[in-house]
């Protein structure tokens, strides 16, 4: 016992000195802490009511001159309990504006929503995304995440206009559900271009983009019977500035069987969110969502996802039951201060169903506080 | 007439003052001599992630309940400060922008921004500039 007398004394020791140390003088953990806690009122015949607390996550982002590192770790409810999962993990080299150079697992650069905003809801506008760019596990149509390389970079082009490019490889596709975190799942990687322009003067804060993904989704027994070859384009604008929140996508995806297979599915999807800030806290918000599959339900998009983030099987609600969709959204963020948001919304929802050819519509009400710490 | 005008030559006085309350301020060892707003805008959101000359930008801010950052949000982007302070801490969380340096007063801006060879930030106009600062006027 006696032995252990000077090592405690100096374990004191040099807690009270980190105690009464200046502020300045402690090497700080650029560590945040995000999550939202929900109420979501549904009426369909299967909908329940519920209170939720969907997410919990921590964010560390770390620079070193030219040199950043984040990373985004969550804790995620599925099925009544959490899972964990790393959503991010992204080293970065600066080199110039017009040249960085990214290695992990980052959100791929489709489209304008799915790089912009990521998990932490104090940042989105509404209380989810727009499913067309859900994530994986939540019925989206895009591959969100990718592992791999990404180089982007920004080059000005005169006083009132200046392009930004993304170019990325990575493992690609996996089952459904799954993002591929360790091994692909095919030989050919995937690859993806995104390029958008900035015009400035009275058109600044404008931002005008398409991009280009093709990648290959494997065979999976009893689901996807031929591997596919992957095919998206799309086109997006945005703008934010003047306190106006305006995005607006449409993506056009084509899956080609190949290899005996015969089969092409196409889907087409639209979103566009529009918010206006008033007072510097209350920003009314509405959204508008369509999603077109074919007439032959795409063996990808209809496949049950085969593991969420925890390793879970979780049902995919895009499938043959609930087929082409339009979504309506209405409501209001207030920002209390730096760390709590306040967001209310109303929902109207048009499925058909690609089985019975009926339609189910759905209203939902929903109410979210979202933190950021 | 000679209140309207006199009332005009007070708005004119006082949108002047306005404008030169606060100054952007940088190491000395940046050769950068002048930025236009837009560059300014820009740097602060991560848009552009260097200094003309190449040095990464390293912003330092201010707490959101300053004078300085309430004139950065007011005066280059014409939003209120938390709308300001929300987009900032968004473009971290992308992975636009390195965490903002925070520091608590104008003195304490300067001597952080000595060291730091991108280092940008805002203190008032009035404030006195240390050796291994120097202020870079904003083009329009």
């Amino acid at each position: 016992m006696n032995s252990r007398r000077p090592w405690f004394h100096w374990t004191l020791l040099a807690a009270a000195l980190l105690v009464l140390a200046p502020a300045s003088s402690r090497a700080e953990i650029p560590l945040s802490l995000y999550g939202d806690i929900d109420y979501k009122y549904t009426k369909d015949q299967t909908g329940a009511s519920s209170f939720s607390v969907p997410r919990v996550e921590l964010f560390y982002s770390g620079n070193y001159d030219r040199l950043s590192y984040l990373a985004e770790v969550m804790f995620e409810a599925a099925n009544n309990a959490y899972t964990f999962d790393i959503e991010r993990v992204q080293l970065t080299y600066t080199f110039a504006d017009w040249a960085r150079i990214s290695a992990g697992r980052f959100h791929t650069s489709i489209g304008y929503y799915n790089d912009a905003f990521h998990h932490g809801y104090y940042f989105v506008l509404t209380t989810e995304r727009p499913t067309a760019v859900d994530f994986e596990d939540s019925n989206g149509l895009i591959p969100a995440h990718l592992v791999g390389l990404q180089a982007d970079g920004r080059i000005r082009l005169g006083d009132n206009l200046a392009i930004r490019y993304d170019a990325e490889v990575g493992n690609g596709r996996g089952n459904p559900g799954e993002v591929t975190l360790q091994f692909a799942r095919h030989l050919e990687p995937a690859m993806n271009f995104r390029l958008r322009f900035e015009p400035g003067g009275a058109l600044d804060g404008l931002l005008i983009g398409g991009n280009i993904y093709h990648d290959q989704i494997p065979t999976l027994a009893g689901s996807i019977v031929y591997p596919m070859r992957e095919l998206i384009l799309g086109a997006h604008a945005a703008y934010f500035e003047n306190n106006i929140h305006f995005v607006a996508e449409y993506m056009w995806i084509q899956h080609q069987e190949f290899d005996g297979g015969t089969n092409t599915y196409k889907t087409n999807a639209f979103f566009a969110e529009l918010g206006y800030t008033l007072k510097d806290a209350w920003t009314p918000y509405v959204r508008y969502e369509n999603t077109k599959f074919g007439s032959t339900p795409d063996p990808f998009f209809t496949a049950e996802a085969v593991v969420d983030s925890g390793g879970n099987a979780a049902p995919n609600d895009l499938g043959p039951d609930r087929g082409s969709y339009q979504r309506g959204t209405i409501g209001v963020r207030y920002i209390f201060n730096e760390h709590v948001a306040l967001k209310v919304e109303g929902q109207l929802q048009y499925f058909s169903d690609a089985v019975s050819a009926g339609r189910t519509t759905v209203y939902t009400a929903k109410t979210q506080i979202a933190v950021a710490f | 007439m000679s209140k309207i005008l006199a009332a005009f030559a007070a708005l004119l006085f006082s949108t002047a003052a306005l404008a030169d309350e606060y100054i952007l301020v940088t190491s000395a060892s940046n050769p950068t001599a002048s930025v236009t707003k837009t560059e300014l805008k820009e740097m602060i959101l991560g848009k552009q992630k260097a200094w003309k000359q190449g040095s990464i930008v390293h912003l330092l801010l201010q707490n959101d309940e300053s004078k300085s950052t309430d004139w950065v949000a007011s005066q280059l982007f014409g939003v209120g400060v938390k709308t300001l302070i929300t987009k900032i801490r968004q473009e971290v969380f992308k992975g636009e922008l390195a965490k903002p340096v925070s520091c608590n007063s104008d003195a304490d801006c300067l001597e952080q921004a000595k060291s730091i060879g991108g280092a940008l930030t805002f203190v008032a106009a009035a404030a006195k500039l240390p050796e291994g600062v120097k202020a870079v006027p904003i083009a329009p």
